[in-house]
This record gives structure tokens, C-alpha cells and sequence, in this order.
């Protein structure tokens, strides 16, 4: 479990230039959820993240993750990052060695694994993301931008970290690549049941697809948190925030408007097609 | 750490400096440099001083944000003047024996190691100043019709300008680049911090990879976009502001050599 | 305005014969882009969209194969400078395209290359600037401005050319939800009121959905070329493609798949929400 307490933020503190990032955060995140990082940009939600690993240290509050103080000044930051993975905004540009294989193998030669442990872990986190093993001795650069992008994954899956967060996994890529990625993060979750998965979106349909609670950041605070089917209940909520909703869920919002009785929990088109058909008198088994 | 680099960052104002000639500004700053590696008395440095205060102060940018620009110089100051007080032989101050090693502080270190790191300050400063003060087109500009004589014996002082100009331009996007790639693969276990010289340069290895990868595509993006808006090196340009020797040049001119004037003669006559 | 004859591309060749292994591009084809129109290219990572657009004002030639913009051969050399300054282009990445340091400067950069008057540059300068409603940015400098602020900067910039066309590839790619709305809003305003002709390249179908036209690209070949309410009503066809359709036609489809008798071709969600009130109030009156 990740928890939070009063974290509070601020870049170049004491210069002219202080900025305040994030005030008083006060999160709790589960095992084994999938949860949303959704805010403008400028809401916190990369600063927050990176609190999460301890790449910043807050300028006062807490982190606590799993009963361990990680903002402490004696806290063991290397333990720490192999067990928090974070898969930054456009990973594949990181990427540097002669193969995919021996880039996925960076973290765990970092943590010292032995030969046949590192093989073990390259494996894995390759058919984890879904890349093929023919892949693995090819150069990153020789791969499509999606495939790049799974390396990259792959590269902080072999750390075996217990809870795996993402910044924007899905920005650039093209419809289809955006799917994969996001059925690569389920079949993960399925597969690793303890695991804490987080993930910052701009899209809102990514969200409702796969994610199971939503955090809401807005200039730096907590605007609200609950789950997926809570957050969108009240899309004017979020529409205030300046915040997109998926256009079924403002559908049924104004459907609802408009006096036809629809449950306030639709934000997938499935769930949409499913609940009007009904209504309607569809045949809802074909 | 990276992010605090000032040479290359320019920062709009409306400053009497931004509005000098950059001609004018860039052979200010050669002059700065000069008189800053001619003078060696405590009063002309004194004077030195001075001026660069009122540079800054009327540079229309915040003083603190100038000398965060020396910052990420620290340990090359701290070098400078350590190295110079140990290695120069003089007149002893204090001498001290560590294992068998006997040490000697002499006045003349203390002094040789004081003046250079003073000067490697003030050159940073000055040059910083330079930057911050000029827009990287208007910087193009001014070194264009500083080469332009040599155009004479067919040096392509445009071109020379414009890649100068790209080079500053990218400075701070590299350098906040580096920062990102260094978080994504310390999040990955590298350790940048520990270690001896050798181990953390091997570190810094796979910085350079998607560092130069990432030069090259923004390079090559730059490029296609600066020729799609009809950019050509042979090409006869215009300008929409014309920068022309104006009588504020004129009058800074005529101060600040006045000014030169004065520092040596502190210098030299004093 | 511009027209593709037999266009090829390939990016190793000789002679328009492909080097080993390499596999053309763009093949075989036959565009017209009408003036005043706004025409939207989709396709997935890789299909040729971005090679395409680059065809249009000169930065690539053609293999085999012919393209004219406004009547002018691009493997005319003569024809480079008039081409390019008739078809202004926008690219991805706000960063990589910007030259200068100061908003103006950088909207000035391009009719100085073309050797405009000074009095005259700075007149295009206020004028391309107002219509990107950017003025009030016209001293800052381009790395204080929003992702959004910045693409509508590169806008004036290819703008100040005085240009009858507009190419912008994939222009939202990296913006948030907020500089995407600012961006699209700009190009249709620049598309109705002023008369430029744009072609939009986007990942993104609910952008193509405000095009008059969509061209699908896939594997250097026009797959689908529509308006796009045709296009979009073969939800089948776009996602083998590798593409998707906006969430309310995908909504309209799934019901059609249940039975209910709906328009197919539902674009947006008022039309979707007319749609389906109307079908409510038949089925309340039933």
C-alpha cells in the first residue's frame, strides 16, 4: 500500500523562483488496484509520481509504502526504486544499447542479479509486454514506435517492482499501439494480483477502460478520488476542473437530463450500447 | 543541477542592455574579458567589481537568478583555488606535514588561488550577461557582422552565426533532456552519486547514447522545419528589426570606454 | 491545389528502383486536395501519412510519379521556394520547429527568409499573431508558452508566409486535452473565415470527424477516402485499419449490433443524443 501524508512539494525552494507543486496530499492506493492519475497539465500529477520512488523528496509530509517510511533520512533509496518501477512520458528515448536484450538487462545488472537471474528476468518481462523473443537481440532503434515502447516497460518490469507506475504510457502512439499498451497494463494486473499500477492519462476513454480508481489532481491538490465508476457519476464535477469526460458518459449524463432513466455509472461504450438497448427494447444476447 | 545553467537561457526585458546593439555587446564583453585577465591590484578589481554590479543591476534580470548561473561552476572554482594555494611556491604561511607529505601554504598561493577564481567567476558573469540579455537571433547577428570583413576571403560568416545561434538555442532543451534521461535510469538503479571518478563516468555512459540520439532527431526536426519556412543558407534575408547604430549606442559607447579608461588607469597609475 | 499523380516514394533507391530490402513507402498515388477544404489523414504508426504531407511543399520529391501544389511540379527546382511558400507547414514537436527566442521573432524568421520588406514583415507579423490570438504573447519567449500557445505560434509562423495551404502533421500529438480544443479551434477558424486550405494529419478520430473530408492511409496506400460520416460508419473496416471511430458511432454501431434501429453514421454527441431522444420518445409512445 502506498500512502501518503500532507506530501507537499515546491521546485527551487528558497530562490525567487519558488514554486509550489503540490499541497497536502493526503492519498492512500491499495494492492492490486489500477488506479488513474488525471489532472491539466501543471497539476502535479508528474511531480506526485516521482515522490513515489524517491527521484523528489518532499518539502515536508510523508510517503509510506507498505509501512515503510521512504521519505525518511535513513530510508534505503535503491531498495525502494527496485520495488517502485517508473516508466517515464516517452520512455523509448531512453532507450541505449546495442540490443533490446541487453537494454531490458540494465536494471537487474544494476541490482547486481547473477547471469542466468538476469536471463530469467529478460525473459520474463518480454513476454510480459508481449514482445517476441526474435525482438531481443534485434537494436531497440530497429523496432516501430509501439514495440519500442514495450521494450521500455519491459526494461522496469525486470526489476520486479511491486508496484509499476507509467506517465502518459499511451501519448504518440497510434490507436492500435495505444491499445496494446493498455491491454499489456490488464494482462499485467491479471497476472501479478498484489501489484499497484498507476498510470497518468490525458484520455479519459484509457481511463475508463481499464482503470479501477481515479485520482482527480487539480493546481497541486487532491480535487477528488473514488472509484472509476464514482468519478464519472458527476462528469460536470470534472468538466468544471476544465477535465474532459468520455463522450458516452456525457451522453448519458444528458440523456439523464433529459429524463430517461439511465444508471449513473456508464463511462465504457459497452456498458452504454448495453444499458439503452435495454431500454429500448434491444435484443441485449445477440 | 543541469537546469541551473544560464549561459545560453536569454530572458526577455526591457533593459537598456537588451536594447544595445549586439555588435556593440558582444565587443563589450571581449572588452570585459580582457580587462578582466589585464588587471591584478586590489583597487582596479575593486572598480571591476563595481561595474559589474551596476551591469547587473541595470540588466533588468533578477541578480540571484545571474549568479545561480555560476553555481554549477562551484566545483571548478573550488579546484581552481585549492589546486593554486598547495602547488605555487613562495613566501610560507603555514606549513603542516600529513603522513610524509610535508605542505606548504604560501601567501602567493593564497593570492594566485584568490585572483584566478575571481576571474573564472567574472568571466562566467560576463558572459552569462551576455546571453541573458541577448536573443539567440539577435546574438547571430551581431557575430554575423562581427565575421562579416572575413566574408571577403569567402568565410560563410552567416552560417557560422546561425549554427553558433542553434548551439545556444539547444543548450538548456539538452540540458533538460540529460536531466529526464538521468531520473529515468537512476528510477532504473544507476547510480550517479557514489563511487570513485571512473565508476561514475562508466555511469554516464548510457546518458550519452539517447542523449546524442535525442540531438540528432531534434536536429534533424529543426531542419526541415527551418526549410519549410523557405529558410537557404545562399539566401538574401530581411530583417523586421533592423538593428542600426543608434545614439544610444553611441552614448553607451562613449561610456563605457570612459569607464575602461578609468579602471586602467587605476591599474596603471595608482 | 494540390494534386498527386502515380506518386511513389521509397526511401533508399536508384532510379526509382528500391534498395535491398527496402520497401516503398507511398505507392501509386492519386490525390486532389480542393481548395478552401479541410481534409484530415489518418492511418497507423508507419502507413506513409507523415511521408505524404512532406510531398506537399517540397521537403521530400517523389520517387515516381507527380505531385503539383497549385499547378507547380515539386521536381522543378525553380518551383521549391513559390511551393513552399504557398504551402506552409506545421510539425509535432513545438520545440524542435522553433527558431527564435522571442514569439514575433519567430513568426518574423519566415517572410525574412523570403526577403519582405521590414515594414511589411512587421504588418504580417501583428496580422498572423491576432489570428492565432497570440498577440498578447508577442514579447515572451517561446519556452514560457503551453504546448497549445506554442503549436499556435508555429500556426502564425507558417502563416506569415502568406500561404493558401496549411499542412500540419500530427500538430496535437504531444498537447494536452486543453492545447488540442486551442489548436483544432484555430486551424477551422483559419479554414472558414480566412480560406485557407488545411490538411490535418492526426491520430485523433474525434479531429478527423471535424474535417469535410478523410483520407485513410495504410501501408502507402489510400485505404478509405470519404467524408467523414461515411468513413466513420464503417466501424468494421477503421478498426482493422488499426484506427478507431469516435465513442458515440461506435456507441451507434454496438446498438445497431443489438437490434435497435439507429443512424450509423452519428458523428458527435448532440447527434447522438437527437438520435437517441428521438428514439426514446418513439418507444415512450409506443
Amino acid at each position: 500500500m502506498i500512502k501518503t501524508e500532507k506530501l507537499c512539494y515546491s521546485y527551487e525552494q528558497d530562490t525567487p523562483f519558488e514554486r509550489r507543486a503540490l499541497y497536502d496530499v493526503d492519498l492512500e492506493i491499495r494492492d492490486g488496484s489500477i488506479t488513474a492519475l488525471i489532472g491539466h497539465t501543471g497539476s502535479g500529477k508528474s511531480t506526485l509520481i516521482q515522490h513515489f520512488n524517491g527521484l523528489l523528496k518532499p518539502t515536508s509530509g510523508k510517503i509510506i509504502i507498505d509501512g515503510d517510511d521512504i521519505t525518511a533520512p535513513n530510508a534505503d533509496l535503491k531498495r525502494i526504486r527496485r520495488k517502485v518501477g517508473l516508466v517515464f512520458q516517452y520512455p523509448e528515448h531512453q532507450l541505449f544499447e546495442e540490443t533490446v536484450y541487453r537494454d531490458i538487462a540494465f536494471g537487474p545488472k544494476n541490482m547486481g542479479l547473477n547471469k542466468d537471474e538476469i536471463d530469467e528476468r529478460v525473459r520474463k518481462s518480454a513476454y510480459l509486454t508481449g514482445l517476441d523473443e526474435k525482438y531481443l537481440e534485434r537494436s531497440p532503434f530497429d523496432l516501430s514506435g509501439g514495440q519500442k515502447r514495450r521494450a521500455a516497460i519491459a526494461g522496469t518490469l525486470a526489476m520486479d517492482p511491486k508496484v509499476l507506475i507509467l506517465d502518459e504510457p499511451t501519448a504518440g502512439l497510434d490507436p492500435k499501439g495505444g491499445k496494446d499498451i493498455l491491454s499489456l497494463i490488464e494482462r499485467l494486473h491479471t497476472e501479478n494480483k498484489d501489484m499497484i499500477i498507476i498510470f497518468v492519462s490525458h484520455s479519459m476513454e484509457d481511463v475508463a477502460r481499464i482503470a479501477d480508481r481515479v485520482v482527480v489532481m487539480n493546481e497541486g491538490r487532491v480535487e477528488t478520488e473514488g472509484t472509476t465508476a464514482q468519478i464519472f457519476s458527476n462528469p460536470n464535477r470534472l468538466r468544471g476542473i476544465g477535465l474532459d469526460v468520455p463522450q458516452v458518459t456525457l451522453l448519458a449524463d444528458k440523456l439523464r437530463s433529459a429524463g430517461i432513466g439511465l444508471p449513473d455509472d456508464i463511462y465504457t461504450v459497452e456498458s452504454a450500447a448495453r444499458e439503452i438497448a435495454v431500454r429500448l427494447g434491444g435484443d441485449t444476447h445477440a | 543541477m543541469l537546469k541551473d545553467i544560464t549561459i545560453g537561457k536569454y530572458v526577455p526585458a526591457r533593459s537598456p542592455l537588451h536594447r544595445l546593439d549586439p555588435l556593440v555587446k558582444i565587443i563589450f564583453t571581449a572588452f570585459y574579458i580582457a580587462a578582466l585577465f589585464i588587471i591584478n591590484k586590489p583597487l582596479p578589481y575593486a572598480v571591476f567589481t563595481a561595474y559589474t554590479l551596476i551591469i547587473m543591476l541595470i540588466s533588468g534580470i533578477p541578480v540571484k537568478m545571474i549568479l545561480k548561473g555560476a553555481r554549477p561552476m562551484l566545483w571548478i572554482f573550488i579546484f581552481t583555488a585549492v589546486f593554486n594555494v598547495f602547488m605555487t611556491t613562495g613566501e610560507t604561511l603555514w606549513a603542516f606535514d600529513i603522513f610524509s607529505l610535508s605542505i606548504k601554504i604560501t601567501r602567493e598561493g593564497v593570492i594566485s588561488g584568490a585572483v584566478l577564481t575571481v576571474r573564472l567567476f567574472y568571466l562566467v558573469i560576463g558572459t552569462s550577461l551576455l546571453t541573458l540579455t541577448t536573443s539567440p537571433l539577435d546574438l547571430t547577428d551581431g557575430i554575423e557582422k562581427l565575421l562579416s570583413p572575413l566574408q571577403k576571403i569567402k568565410v560563410p560568416s552567416h552560417e557560422i552565426a546561425m549554427m553558433m545561434t542553434i548551439a545556444i538555442r539547444f543548450i538548456p532543451t539538452l540540458s533538460e533532456e540529460t536531466d529526464k534521461i538521468m531520473k529515468a535510469q537512476t528510477a532504473r538503479g544507476a547510480d550517479f552519486e557514489t563511487g570513485n571518478i571512473i565508476r561514475r563516468a562508466k555511469a554516464m555512459l548510457p546518458l550519452l547514447v539517447p542523449l546524442f540520439i535525442s540531438a540528432f532527431r531534434r536536429a534533424d526536426d529543426l531542419a526541415v522545419a527551418m526549410e519549410s519556412r523557405c529558410y537557404s543558407s545562399g539566401g538574401k534575408r530581411t530583417k523586421m528589426k533592423e538593428c542600426r547604430f543608434t545614439s544610444f549606442d553611441l552614448r553607451a559607447v562613449i561610456i563605457f570606454a570612459a569607464a575602461t579608461a578609468a579602471l586602467m588607469t587605476t591599474q596603471y597609475m595608482l | 491545389m494540390i494534386k498527386t499523380q502515380n506518386l511513389s516514394f521509397i526511401y533508399r533507391e536508384d532510379n526509382g528502383v528500391a534498395a535491398a530490402g527496402e520497401e516503398a513507402v507511398l505507392k501509386e498515388i492519386n490525390l486532389k486536395i480542393e481548395q478552401g477544404s479541410f481534409t484530415a489523414v489518418l492511418g497507423a504508426n508507419g502507413s506513409g501519412k507523415s511521408t505524404l504531407a512532406k510531398h506537399f511543399n517540397a521537403i521530400l520529391l517523389p520517387s515516381g510519379g507527380k505531385v503539383y501544389v497549385k499547378g507547380m511540379d515539386t521536381s522543378v527546382p525553380e518551383n521549391m521556394f513559390p511551393i513552399r511558400q504557398c504551402a506552409g507547414m506545421v510539425f509535432q514537436n513545438p520545440d524542435n520547429q522553433m527558431v527564435a527566442a522571442l514569439v514575433e521573432d519567430e513568426v518574423a524568421f519566415a517572410p525574412e527568409n523570403l526577403g519582405v520588406e521590414p515594414k511589411e514583415i512587421r504588418r504580417r507579423v501583428d496580422e498572423c499573431l491576432a489570428a492565432v490570438d497570440m498577440t498578447k504573447y508577442a514579447q515572451s519567449s517561446p519556452s514560457a508558452l503551453s504546448g497549445g500557445q506554442k503549436q499556435r505560434v508555429a500556426i502564425a509562423a507558417a502563416l506569415a508566409m502568406d500561404p493558401e495551404i496549411l499542412i500540419l502533421d500530427e500538430p496535437t500529438a504531444m498537447l494536452d486535452p486543453k492545447g488540442r480544443k486551442e489548436v483544432m479551434r484555430t486551424i477551422k477558424t483559419l479554414n472558414r473565415e480566412n480560406g485557407i486550405t488545411a490538411v490535418l494529419i492526426t491520430h485523433y478520430m474525434d479531429e478527423a470527424a471535424q474535417a469535410d473530408r478523410i483520407v485513410v492511409m495504410d501501408n502507402g496506400k489510400i485505404a478509405m477516402d470519404g467524408k467523414p460520416r461515411e468513413i466513420f460508419a464503417d466501424v468494421e473496416k477503421i478498426k482493422a485499419l488499426g484506427l478507431d471511430v469516435p465513442q458515440v458511432t461506435e456507441l451507434a454501431h454496438e446498438l445497431s449490433r443489438l437490434g435497435i434501429k439507429i443512424r450509423p453514421d452519428i458523428l458527435n454527441v448532440d447527434e447522438c443524443f437527437a438520435e437517441l431522444t428521438r428514439l426514446f420518445g418513439g418507444a415512450a409512445n409506443d
